[in-house]
């Protein structure tokens, strides 16, 4: 492997995707800090004058709170649902469970623009205006697979010898799930609702079929877009790109410590002999 | 009257009979091992008794009260598992509150501290309070199990093969741990199992089971010497069993013979490898060595006999004068150590 990657061609190849990848956003960091107006280079140097201009603008603020008040309602309400099915579908043995999991998983394969489409004539059909409800709804069904994805990727290896424990030692079954399942999944919902959080939060497509007069910070770009390329949304961007990642990067931890926990904890099943 | 009556309780899996009609009493302060092999329905029935498993026939009581459709939160049993199941977001402390705090009598804190130290005491890891369940062994992690059964002060302890996922050396250590846990509380064990050495050294009681039926419920000496079927004689300690005909108080054996009075006809003759003697070849039973196995104590042959389809399964004490493959021998039946079992 290494003596490959040492191959000039393979070097200059790595770089030209690294830097295809990158660059860009670099790019948008870079020029949300930019003194002047000026999107090209060369650079004229540091300010925060367009964080200052984006920052006390009242659509701005407003659409930020929009985003801000979808993405908690997605994530807790993805929460709630998504916990409630992925423990009942953990619970599901034999046939019945790859059936069931498909069902809930399907709707990732699905195009956004299928799922907005579908969801604007669903709406109006059952007489729903369109508003930041209709976008929560929207955004659950969105991100809810995801949720569910994760979190039974976890509860499948729960330790089932676990839960006989507890009901043995006197738990009843909402006793067991509070006081051992519980602890032991935390971690990863709290990991599955930064991701469904910021999936929600600059989630464009399917909002863009389902929002009324409302915006949203995606919707706010997009519409700065249209009229002329402000400075001020690549301060916009950085912003997303950074709440973004820090949601990422907490869900990654979350689920790396859980993970040692849990292999730290209890012998691996079949593993034979312990000393 | 006996702290678990079990009545006719059949298990049915599909097309799998796990149990077979099972009627078995537990009395009070008794070690009583279910033992057989794999998939002979031991562990299911001691699942039954947990509340594990709801039987589809039959009845479960325990200390007088009917428990067959009870949840296992309701009953006065616990369990220890066959892997050591800690609570990995709790330390050992916690792990051995865990089902004094459910109790309906919430014990106060100090309380519960007190008794969490007594059961550590009683398995012998004073001081071990705030550990993780990864700072510990397996033999460790099996005993923070065992004191987090018994701090409940149950009626009856299950154990399911505790011991199994343990290895050889910590295992010995545990049955002295484990004789001595049911001598100082009292409790009634039940005690699932597929190594008969365990169970010979362990049970005031042994249920042999096989097919989902209980073969023979004896203390483990009888169990031994008296074993009610060939299948429990080849099980617990792997005694030869031969298949033979009684003509007029006596078996023909290579050569030689073995007088037996009791029955007549086929039979099944069961010795014991280490209570037959080898002789200098000449009169009696004459066989040929086919294998020598060392064992420390003493040697195991295996020797082939004129007649017999199985080897004879031989083992004589290191004092005696070693053989090589190929020798002749005699062999020396004492009838007093043979029994003989009705074969139809």
């Amino acid at each position: 492997m290494t003596d490959r990657l040492r191959s000039p061609g393979t070097m200059i190849a790595t770089l030209i995707v690294l830097t295809f990848l990158y660059a860009p956003l670099m790019i948008v960091v870079l020029f949300s800090f930019h003194s002047s107006g000026g999107l090209s280079l060369p650079f004229e140097g540091f300010s925060l004058r367009w964080y200052e201009d984006v920052l006390l603008k009242d659509e701005f603020r407003a659409a930020a709170l929009n985003s801000l008040i979808v993405a908690v309602a997605t994530s807790v309400t993805t929460l709630l649902v998504g916990m409630l099915a992925s423990i009942g579908l953990s619970k599901v043995r034999g046939r019945a469970r790859p059936v069931l999991g498909a069902l809930f998983f399907v709707p990732l394969t699905l195009p956004g623009l299928f799922i907005g489409l579908s969801l604007l004539v669903w709406f109006s059909r059952i007489g729903l205006p369109p508003s930041l409800a209709t976008v929560t709804l929207a955004h659950v069904v969105y991100v809810f697979p995801y949720f569910i994805l994760i979190l039974m990727a976890v509860l499948t290896r729960l330790d089932p010898t676990l839960e006989e424990t507890a009901a043995d030692l006197g738990a009843n079954p909402w006793q067991v799930f509070q006081r051992v399942t519980l602890p032991q999944i935390w971690p990863i919902m709290l990991a599955a609702s930064c991701l469904t959080f910021a999936l929600s939060f600059d989630e464009f497509i399917i909002t863009f079929f389902v929002i009324g007069s409302d915006s949203t910070l995606p919707m706010y770009i997009w519409s700065q877009l249209r009229r002329t390329v402000n400075p001020g949304i690549n301060v916009i961007s950085t912003l997303l790109l950074a709440i973004t990642m820090i949601l990422w990067a907490v869900a990654f931890i979350a689920l790396l410590r859980s993970e040692r926990r849990r292999r730290a904890s209890v012998p691996e099943a079949g593993k034979g002999v312990i000393a | 009257m006996s702290l678990i009556r079990l009545q006719d309780v059949r298990q049915q899996y599909g097309e799998v009979r796990a149990l077979d009609g099972v009627s078995l009493d537990v009395e009070e302060g008794e070690f009583l091992t279910l033992l057989g092999p794999s998939g002979c329905g031991k562990t299911t029935l001691l699942r039954v008794i947990a509340g594990f498993i709801r039987p589809t026939e039959g009845s479960v009581v325990i200390d007088g009260a009917d428990v067959t459709g009870a949840p296992a939160h309701r009953r006065p049993v616990n369990m220890v598992f066959q892997r050591p199941t800690l609570f990995p977001h709790l330390d050992v402390a916690g792990n051995i509150a865990f089902g004094l705090k459910l109790e309906s009598r919430r014990p106060s804190k100090g309380e519960i501290a007190e008794r969490v130290a007594e059961a550590l005491a009683l398995v012998r890891l004073e001081g071990y309070e705030r550990r993780r369940a990864h700072e510990l062994s397996g033999g460790q992690m099996q005993r923070v199990a065992l004191a987090r059964a018994l701090v409940k002060r149950p009626k009856v302890l299950l154990l399911d093969e505790p011991l199994s996922a343990l290895d050889l050396k910590i295992r010995l250590g545990m049955e002295v741990e484990l004789r001595r846990v049911h001598r100082e509380t009292g409790a009634t064990f039940v005690y699932v199992t597929h190594d008969q050495r365990e169970a010979l050294a362990l049970s005031d009681r042994i249920a042999v089971f096989d097919s989902g039926r209980i073969i023979q419920l004896d203390a483990p000496d009888l169990v031994y010497r008296r074993p009610a079927d060939p299948f429990v004689a080849r099980f617990v300690g792997d005694a030869n069993v031969l298949s033979v005909e009684v003509r007029s108080g006596a078996v023909a054996l290579g050569g030689g013979s073995v007088a037996v009075a009791e029955l007549d006809g086929p039979c099944w003759l069961v010795v014991r490898p280490e209570t037959i003697a080898l002789g200098a070849a000449g009169a009696g039973i004459r066989g040929e060595v086919v294998d020598v196995a060392f064992r420390g104590t003493g040697t195991a042959y295996r020797l082939r006999i004129e007649g017999l389809e199985e080897h004879l399964k031989v083992e004589v004490p290191g004092s005696d004068p070693p053989r090589s493959i190929g020798d002749a021998v005699s062999v020396v039946v004492d009838p007093v150590n043979c029994l003989l079992l009705r074969r139809s």
